[in-house]
């Protein structure tokens, strides 16, 4: 449940048009911010073939790869096993990752959101109806016995999946834009449009929910 | 840092996490372990075939260094025991050949090709000089090469009988052809 509250204060922060509230940005969020140097040794060793110190880094990152993938993707056993193919994936292709063009996370973030969407763009293909068409044909009384957290998940679901991807990496995982370039290879004007639009939109379905 | 910020530092430090890191793990590296076995397959693969490009180089080295040791015995042992292993003339010497051939046959020796067979009698050649034939000399370089090469042929044109020599014969001995040259 604790995703859930967290889902809804950042809505709520969306709703006041505060998505980095003044003062948030002292906040010492380490959460990919800095590589210790254990870990770039983990990374080396594990760029040498070293499988255990791969598996430390599993360890370590596998929470960052896993927030990112579920908050796409909204299935736990899914999200696992795109946990699971992001570092295989991330195994094979070690060695390419250079320390000077960026953060592991982000790397790894590459990767997984790649994966998330492939999972997604299957699951649309085997989805016969929308989501959205679900949510419109409820009341908002009918919801209110739901949790909201549910509910914000499903209204993340409406988006597309640029609008979701640009959303979850920017407001929900806060990374910065230069991030969001280098994972998504979108432009920045891109992502600030899509941005804009999937705000919008969950604003407006969280706006009705609430004023229920 | 007012409540509502330090509430939402905690609830960030609380975004969705795995359950079991470990379970994870495990399966990622099982899967590298299976992974990296089965790409030990093309590797095999590629050192299998290697192999047998090495075998079947093998193989036809060692034919072809038996098979030309063989022929260079043959040859040896000819030569010593006066048996000739004719080696094959090339284009030009069969060129030459055709060419002698035909001029005499144009020189009135129409006779001189009998089908498969050449037949040089010294009535021939007699009448060739007779007529003052510039073919002369060249006979004279063929009974040359024929009095060398072939003894007996060249003992029977001169007991009157003739020389006679297989079209196959001129094509592939490549003496007589340097011997005309």
């Amino acid at each position: 449940m604790w995703y859930v509250y967290f889902e809804i204060i950042a809505i709520n922060n969306l709703l006041n048009f505060s998505f980095r509230p003044e003062g948030f940005a002292c906040v010492p969020y380490t959460k990919s911010e800095i590589m210790t140097e254990a870990e770039r040794a983990l990374i080396r060793n594990s760029q040498n073939g070293d499988k255990g110190a791969f598996g430390e880094l599993v360890v370590r990152f596998g929470d960052y790869v896993f927030s990112v993938v579920f908050r796409l993707v909204n299935e736990e056993h899914a999200s696992e096993d795109i946990v699971q193919e992001t570092f295989i994936k991330a195994w094979q292709k070690i060695k390419r990752y250079k320390f000077e063009k960026g953060k592991f996370t982000t790397w790894l973030y590459v990767i997984a959101s790649r994966l998330a969407l492939d999972y997604l763009r299957g699951r649309k293909k085997n989805v016969s109806i929308g989501v959205e068409s679900d949510i419109g044909s409820e009341s908002v009384s009918e919801l209110e016995t739901k949790e909201l957290g549910a509910y914000i998940r499903k209204v993340c679901d409406q988006l597309s999946l640029t609008q979701k991807l640009v959303f979850v990496l920017r407001d929900l995982e806060e990374l910065s834009v230069d991030e969001v370039v280098k994972i998504t290879g979108f432009s920045e004007k891109k992502i600030k449009d899509n941005l804009y639009v999937a705000r919008q939109r969950v604003r407006v379905r969280i706006n009705a929910f609430l004023n229920s | 840092m007012d409540t509502r910020n330090k509430e939402l530092y905690q609830l960030k430090q609380n975004s969705p996490r795995l359950q079991n890191k470990a379970k994870i793990r495990d399966r990622v590296l099982a899967q590298i372990e299976l992974e990296d076995s089965a790409r030990m397959h093309p590797k095999q693969l590629l050192v299998r075939i290697a192999a047998s490009v090495f075998i079947a180089l093998s193989v036809a080295s060692y034919a072809w260094l038996e098979t030309n040791t063989q022929y260079k015995r043959i040859e040896t042992l000819a030569s010593i025991s006066n048996n000739y292993v004719p080696v094959e003339a090339d284009m030009q010497c069969q060129y030459t050949m055709k060419s002698l051939i035909t001029m005499l046959d144009q020189a009135g020796l129409e006779h001189i090709l009998d089908g498969n067979t050449v037949r040089l009698t010294r009535f021939d050649f007699e009448y060739l000089k007779s007529n003052n034939s510039p073919l002369v000399d060249e006979v004279e370089q063929f009974l040359e090469a024929l009095e060398k090469l072939h003894p007996q042929q060249y003992q029977s044109y001169l007991h009157g009988e003739g020389a006679f020599l297989t079209v196959w014969q001129l094509r592939s001995d490549q003496r007589i052809c340097q011997w005309l040259n």
